[in-house]
């Protein structure tokens, strides 16, 4: 949750030896640990303006404009299946600015500030709304292992696996599963 | 490394090889009407090309191919040969043939198996067979055979012929300026047949420098202009669509500032910026005459196919727009001009038996108009009969006799267009108008573009195709609904309305607004998007009238802000399915828009085509059995007291509301001024015999109109406007049911009575009555 555990995170693959490695961006989501292939992430970003776009799947939280282009952004919790975000668990800690801002707003009617991992597959990019970044951190497929099935449905359906760190369980996501248009779309049919 | 060499090579020689034939077809198809030896000339130096070089590269196949050819062409040029059309055939075959082998080089870099022995046979025998028969037009020679000097260029390049000899160290400098001091004094020999004169050098030399000259004179010609990959072309398009992004929002900023000097900056950038636009738009033009190149090759293997005559002509060639545009309206014309030819043109025999030329003649003009290229593809054949429609149309279902008869000659015409309406027996009955125009239909408007038909009986049809000249940037109307700015493209507006609450009908929910006497179906855009609208409401309506193919339809929006050249941007394929965006774009904040796709939109919406056809349409007085009616019909649904009552739509003029104290009462009858006329109103309570809500101080009347007066039917309460199809209906008809009603039906779950409009009417409109007792 914070910079330390990343660190220990860190350093604890450091020591470990044998099996392939690979290198995850972490982020933080309704309490739970995720990674995503460090080579598919192109920038974090932070939007205090989103697009709405009316009568999509609500797993579609809207459109920004990053420099120029138009980029979907994905409801991560919707899509996943957690319950909505209290504004103030979004708030990341290690941003200070985003503290003072939100300071001293307890009600709504002000903009959220959403962060965002921009997601580069192709030649498209799609962003992902979580709740908090995490570090680059390397994993060691000797610590992989299967989803554990406590997860919820949704949440099984497009996490690969978790590696076991020394304080917590990382979950990868798998981003075919997680970007793939029928189950974004079909998201709506199962709302609506 | 040498590998990559040889692969542009081999790139280039496709490219230009595909050039020259694109012009060939053309010419090939002219010589034919009328034998030009410039045209032959220009036919054999390409085929030359193509044939040199890919000897030069190995391509053995098409060196044979393009060989015979060529050997064909040079007897055809020194006329030696007469051209005909089963050589034109020959030949035209040959270039297929030398395209397929391109194409395979282009895909592999190398010759498929293919082997063309049949034409080659062929070619060869039309080069020996024929060659006794005397030439029907006998072909000047091109060049004589005289010296290269008498082929000289006019004297004013003779400095350069000079320089390229002196250059060339064939003669000094003493001798040219001997030669042309010569010349000056009015000599008026050429200065290579002076310095051949002069014995300063040999005719072969002259002749060796005039090719050199000839050669420096094309490479000239060709740095003029370059080729540039399309793919930099459309990133330097997207560029050009961010600054004018960035230019939105500069100005946007200037107008907050008090400084001049920046004010004066910004205003060049805004010049600056829509002039490089303009600019890097005009890289991206070309011609149309680019796709009409092969419709003259089109049109004479149809003609030829189908045993009819026809000669193409074209107006605007040059006319020009974006090369996107240009490949995608490609087959949507090849289709119309296929079609024209095909089904417009009659045949010879008919065509001299109707008193016109035997030749039939397709015409394609192409113009810019406001923003946009009008192409019309036009045929003097038979035309299209709509009373042949009209019946194809009721035997097929799509309309009603009734609805039949309703619809102008003009919208029955343009129900070739719609899908399915061609089939089997519609080919047979309408000598197949409309075959797949559907898809053309689709693929135009896909580009943001339009097709409309016109034909009158016995002279011809016209096809109308209309698309924007480029579709990266296009013109757009911002309107705002709710929490959200949406982007309009102009294509698809009609015009804006402000209006009244107090003038829209509220049909239970369904609102209507009379837009000078046709019902336009209202849609709030901030209910369509559940958009949380301002939430007071408003002492007027912002409507903008949005078309979507036949569709007319009013958009209520919270405001109309301003029109803007808008950079189309997509949307990423997690939202393809959303089909009532046309993409989105950034706007001088830099938010994002996202832009209405009108037809998407009305199709989301489920607004019926013919539903607001009608509405446009107006109103006429049908006669028809209710369970006609009943089946076919969208009804409007009034209440008198507690009972129901249902009328087709489409013979409401308007829906109107007066107040009770403006109705007055005359010789036993109500009227009330409306416009300028007094127009009669029938309680429609009274005639059936139901009790009028008592305490009603404003009274909605259903308006109709017949020989041109207008009459008002009053009742308590617009209910509603209900679709109904032919499963649900179920009218039963009762004897001993009121005059003036037709039958009773279930609608939306309520016992509904159909109202007899022109027995109700009758009282007030004896005219109408008879009518409607006629039919």
């Amino acid at each position: 949750m914070t910079t330390a555990s990343t660190t220990t995170a860190q350093s604890a693959n450091g020591t470990t030896t044998g099996g392939r490695t690979q290198q995850l961006r972490t982020f933080r989501l309704a309490g739970l640990y995720f990674g995503v292939p460090a080579d598919t992430v192109q920038e974090m970003i932070r939007t205090s303006s989103h697009t709405r776009v009316p009568l999509v799947s609500p797993v579609i939280h809207g459109l920004v404009n990053l420099r120029g282009e138009i980029v979907t952004t994905i409801d991560l919790r919707h899509r996943l299946g957690f319950p909505p975000a209290d504004r103030r668990q979004r708030i990341d800690d290690d941003d200070n600015t985003d503290n003072t801002d939100d300071g001293g707003d307890g009600g709504d009617g002000r903009p959220s500030v959403a962060t965002n991992v921009v997601i580069r597959t192709g030649d498209t990019a799609v962003s992902l709304v979580v709740d908090a970044i995490g570090d680059v951190i390397t994993v060691d497929d000797a610590s992989f292992e299967a989803v554990p099935t406590t997860l919820n449905e949704q949440c099984r359906a497009v996490v690969d696996g978790i590696y076991q760190l020394d304080d917590e369980l990382l979950l990868t996501i798998d981003l075919d599963r997680l970007l793939d248009v029928d189950a974004v779309v079909g998201a709506l049919v199962a709302v609506a | 490394m040498r590998f990559d060499d040889m692969d542009e090579i081999i790139g280039e020689f496709v490219v230009e090889s595909y050039e020259g034939l694109d012009q060939l077809e053309q010419a090939f198809v002219s010589l034919e009407q009328a034998d030009d030896p410039d045209t032959l000339a220009r036919i054999f130096r390409t085929v030359h090309t193509i044939k040199g070089t890919s000897g030069f590269l190995g391509f053995s196949t098409l060196e044979s191919v393009t060989h015979v050819g060529e050997n064909l062409l040079s007897r055809l040029r020194d006329g030696e040969l007469p051209m005909t059309t089963e050589i034109a055939d020959g030949l035209l075959a040959m270039i297929d043939a030398v395209r397929q082998i391109l194409a395979a080089i282009a895909e592999s870099g190398a010759e498929d198996d293919t082997r063309y022995n049949d034409l080659v046979a062929t070619l060869v025998r039309l080069d020996s067979a024929e060659a006794a028969l005397a030439p029907v037009h006998p072909i000047p020679r091109r060049r004589d055979d005289t010296a290269a000097i008498e082929d000289e260029p006019e004297p004013e390049t003779d400095q350069r012929i000079g320089q390229q000899l002196l250059e060339a160290g064939a003669i000094a400098e003493e001798q040219l300026d001997e030669a042309l001091a010569a010349q000056r004094e009015g000599d008026p020999r050429h200065i290579g047949e002076l310095l051949v004169a002069h014995e300063a050098l040999s005719p072969a030399d002259v002749a060796a420098a005039l090719t050199r000259q000839e050669r420096g004179d094309e490479r000239r010609g060709a740095s003029e202009t370059i080729r540039v990959d399309v793919s930099l072309l459309d990133d330097l398009m997207n560029s050009v669509g961010e600054l004018v992004l960035v230019r939105n929002q500069i100005l946007r900023y200037t107008e907050t500032q008090q400084d001049s000097a920046f004010a004066a900056t910004s205003q060049r950038l805004d010049l600056i910026t829509s002039e490089l636009q303009e600019n890097v738009m005009k890289t991206r033009m070309q011609p149309i005459e680019n796709v009409w190149n092969k419709f003259p090759r089109v049109v004479r293997d149809l003609t030829v196919s189908c045993g009819k005559s026809a000669r193409l002509d074209t107006v605007g060639r040059h006319t020009e727009l974006d090369k996107t545009l240009v490949e995608a309206i490609r087959d949507p014309l090849t289709h119309l001009v296929r079609n024209s030819v095909d089904h417009g043109l009659e045949t010879t025999e008919d065509r001299l038996a109707a008193g016109k030329p035997a030749q039939g003649v397709v015409t394609l003009t192409a113009r810019h108009e406001g923003g946009q290229v009008v192409m019309e593809i036009s045929d003097d054949g038979a035309g299209i009969d709509p009373a042949v429609i009209r019946r194809t149309a009721i035997e097929k279902g799509i309309l009603s006799s009734e609805e039949a008869a309703q619809r102008s000659d003009r919208d029955i015409i343009s129900l070739i267009f719609r899908p399915g309406f061609s089939t089997a027996a519609t080919v047979t009955n309408m000598s197949g108008r409309g075959v797949g125009l559907d898809v053309v239909r689709t693929n135009i408007e896909g580009i943001g573009g339009s097709v409309d038909v016109h034909s009158t009986v016995g002279t011809g049809t016209t096809f109308t195709v209309k698309i924007p000249l480029t579709v990266a940037i296009i013109p757009a109307l911002i309107v705002t609904s709710g929490d959200g700015r949406y982007a309009i493209p102009q294509v698809s507006l009609i015009e804006l309305v402000r209006v009244r609450c107090d003038d829209v009908e509220q049909i239970d929910g369904q609102r209507v607004y009379r837009l000078r006497g046709t019902l336009l179906p209202l849609i709030d855009l901030n209910e369509t998007f559940e958009a949380q609208g301002s939430g007071d409401h408003p002492e007027s309506l912002n409507i903008v009238v949005v078309r979507a193919d036949e569709r007319v339809f009013g958009l209520v929006v919270d405001d109309i802000n301003d029109t803007a050249e808008i950079v189309v941007k997509p949307l990423g394929r997690l939202l393809q399915h959303a089909t009532w965006f046309a993409g989105a774009t950034i706007m001088g904040d830099g938010r994002v828009a996202l832009i209405i796709d009108a037809l998407g939109f009305a199709e989301h919406v489920g607004l019926d085509r013919d539903a607001a056809q009608r509405g446009r349409s107006g109103a006429r007085t049908t006669s028809a059995e209710a369970a006609e009616i009943v089946a076919t019909e969208r009804m409007l649904v009034a209440r008198v007291g507690s009972r129901r009552f249902a009328m087709p739509l489409d013979i409401v003029v308007r829906l109107e509301q007066f107040a009770v104290d403006k109705i007055e009462i005359a010789n036993n009858r109500s009227a009330v001024q409306y416009g300028s006329e007094i127009m009669p109103l029938v309680r429609l309570g009274d005639e059936l015999g139901v009790k009028h809500d008592l305490d009603a101080t404003m009274l909605p009347a259903i308006v109709f109109c017949a020989a041109g007066r207008s009459v008002g039917l009053l009742v308590d309460e617009i209910v509603d406007i209900v679709d109904i199809v032919e499963e649900s209906s179920d009218v039963t008809t009762d004897d001993h049911m009121s005059c003036g009603v037709l039958g009773s039906s279930v609608i939306n779950g309520l016992i509904t009575d159909l109202v007899d409009i022109h027995k109700v009417l009758s009282s007030v409109l004896p005219a109408l009555g008879r009518e409607g007792a006629a039919a």
